[in-house]
């Protein structure tokens, strides 16, 4: 179980990149972080992981982050935890199997289900966006954390992947907490838990995330919404058959520019 | 367990461009021009030496390996702790959520870098033996190997550790775009000090060539290399010898104040992006 109380990540002074004040991710549950860029979704799982200063409560399995040493049961698709030694895709996976304690044929396995092998001799610098998204996503499956952190793991990736992708993270056992600003992958995860998250704030939750893809956003305080949100420019509902519908936008970053930004 | 983290370290080192440019490379050039370039005025001092042509020919060979081998070891600890620097975020997620504890990644870092040292001693040894055997055409074969890999391993350990701590030093602190100017420090003062114990006089303030560690390594190779007393200063060996012994203890307290000093840094190390650097 993954518990955050009063979180404040800042970059800059007098500008929190994060504030959240409580989110739980329950053991098994698995929930979808929905933002636009800049918002603070990846911040939040670095938080998590305990790669930026923060102040506030992380606690994992019940162990306060800033104690938590050897804790098998987290995993993440950062690309950036993924550069400890300079090698290639094979041995960044043998190697990082090895440090999780997990059988490397899982990552390998993983790897010919994407059809990826072509990149096992290759350093992660040399792949393209899709590629590397693919293999950090693989090294972090393929871990068994009970805890899965994936920030914008759709990124760069061709459709059939993404819909191979969603179909192997539905079959995940454990914990999944997904970050994207990507609308159109509700529909493959429809019974996941949504959040909302802007301007470094968290607004939620809605169950199932189907009840997302048949609502619409309207502006202001709306009586029968099924959740509200408050930015600084803007408060906005969200309304089941009503507005704009959100399914009719692709990716997040329009509907904010459109909606809350204008 | 993580035995195969010391394994794939010592691969990726192997086949890292920069290691091997640098560490390889550059010892080649500086090798040559040593023997074939720089050794040019030293020759024409050499008939009117008091201690002999062979012993001055074999003392300048031993002055350039002792310096060479402490180029080349700066050159690769520098880029070995640009890998660590690049690395930060990955060390604090390994610590915290692996099983590669910050002692363990500690242990196995300087482990598989020593080996690396190792084969670097091996192959500028070979270099410098055949360029100035060549050079000054007398056989300048060098008269304890076994003593020259175990002062090489530790003259390693000393500038893997030296490096370690410029490099994570003003992370800890908060001053991470310092380590692209501190890091390269050990490279600037082995070249320094190497030219201060070939070519200058320290008669009198020999204190600095005794507790100067870069000076401390160039001596004990140098002793290997020759198996004779050291001079203070490699061109002019009638100035005075050093006290290897002296040498040998004040390298050893440099290695453990550092030891300790980099283990407490590394837990407080934090994650700092590569763009932060610049």
């Amino acid at each position: 179980m993954l518990e955050v109380y009063n979180l404040v990540v800042r970059y800059e002074k007098n500008r929190d990149a994060v504030n959240v004040s409580e989110f739980v991710l329950q053991d098994k549950e698995k929930i979808i972080i929905l933002g636009p860029n800049g918002s603070g979704k990846t911040t939040l799982i670095k938080a998590v992981l305990g790669l930026v200063n923060y102040e506030g409560d992380i606690k994992i399995n019940g162990k306060d982050l800033r104690k938590i040493k050897c804790e098998l049961s987290v995993s993440t698709n950062l690309e950036e935890v993924y550069s400890l030694l300079y090698l290639d895709i094979k041995d960044l996976i043998s190697l990082y199997m090895d440090l999780k304690g997990c059988d490397e044929e899982n990552a390998l396995k993983l790897v010919r289900y994407f059809g990826i092998e072509n990149t096992l001799n290759k350093k992660l610098w040399q792949l393209s966006t899709g590629q590397r998204k693919l293999v950090t996503n693989i090294l972090a499956i393929s871990s068994e954390g009970e805890i899965l952190l994936l920030d914008e793991c759709f990124d760069g990736i061709d459709p059939p992947r993404k819909a191979k992708l969603a179909n192997l993270l539905n079959r995940y056992e454990h914990s999944i907490l997904i970050t994207t600003h990507e609308l159109g992958m509700l529909k493959y995860l429809g019974q996941w838990g949504i959040y909302f998250m802007f301007e470094g704030k968290i607004f939620g939750k809605i169950m199932p995330a189907t009840k997302v893809l048949n609502a619409g956003i309207v502006v202001g305080d709306v009586d029968n919404a099924i959740l509200k949100v408050e930015t600084a420019n803007k408060k906005v509902s969200i309304v089941p058959q009503a507005g704009k519908p959100l399914k009719d936008f692709a990716d997040l970053n329009i509907l904010y520019e459109e909606l809350i930004m204008t | 367990m993580t035995l195969k983290y010391l394994k794939l370290h010592i691969k990726s080192m192997l086949s890292h461009p920069s290691i091997l440019g640098w560490g390889v490379g550059g010892t080649i050039i500086w090798a040559a021009l040593g023997a074939f370039i720089f050794s040019a005025e030293f020759l024409k001092t050499l008939e009117g030496s008091s201690i002999g042509y062979y012993v001055s020919a074999l003392y300048y060979t031993a002055g350039w390996f002792g310096c060479l081998s402490l180029y080349s070891f700066s050159t690769l600890a520098t880029g070995l702790m640009f890998n660590i620097f690049y690395s930060t975020a990955s060390v604090v997620y390994a610590s915290k959520f692996t099983k590669l504890t910050p002692v363990k990644y500690y242990i196995y870092n300087v482990l598989s870098s020593l080996l690396i040292f190792l084969v670097l001693s091996l192959f500028t040894l070979a270099s410098v033996y055949g360029f100035y055997s060549y050079s000054f055409k007398v056989n300048l074969y060098p008269r304890n190997i076994m003593l020259i890999l175990v002062f090489s391993l530790i003259a390693g350990l000393f500038l893997y550790l030296l490096s370690m701590l410029l490099t994570l030093l003003p992370i800890v602190l908060g001053h991470p775009k310092a380590v692209t100017t501190i890091a390269y420090a050990p490279m600037i003062f082995a070249m320094v000090f190497s030219y201060a114990q070939l070519y200058l006089y320290f008669t009198g303030i020999e204190e600095i060539i005794c507790l100067s560690p870069f000076n401390n390594i160039i001596s004990l190779l140098a002793y290997g290399y020759t198996g004779m007393n050291i001079p203070i200063t490699f061109t002019s060996p009638e100035e005075g010898f050093i006290n290897i012994y002296t040498c040998l203890t004040s390298l050893i307290c440099w290695l453990v104040a550092l030891s300790v000093i980099n283990i407490y840094i590394i837990k407080k190390m934090k994650a700092v992006s590569p763009y932060e650097f610049f």
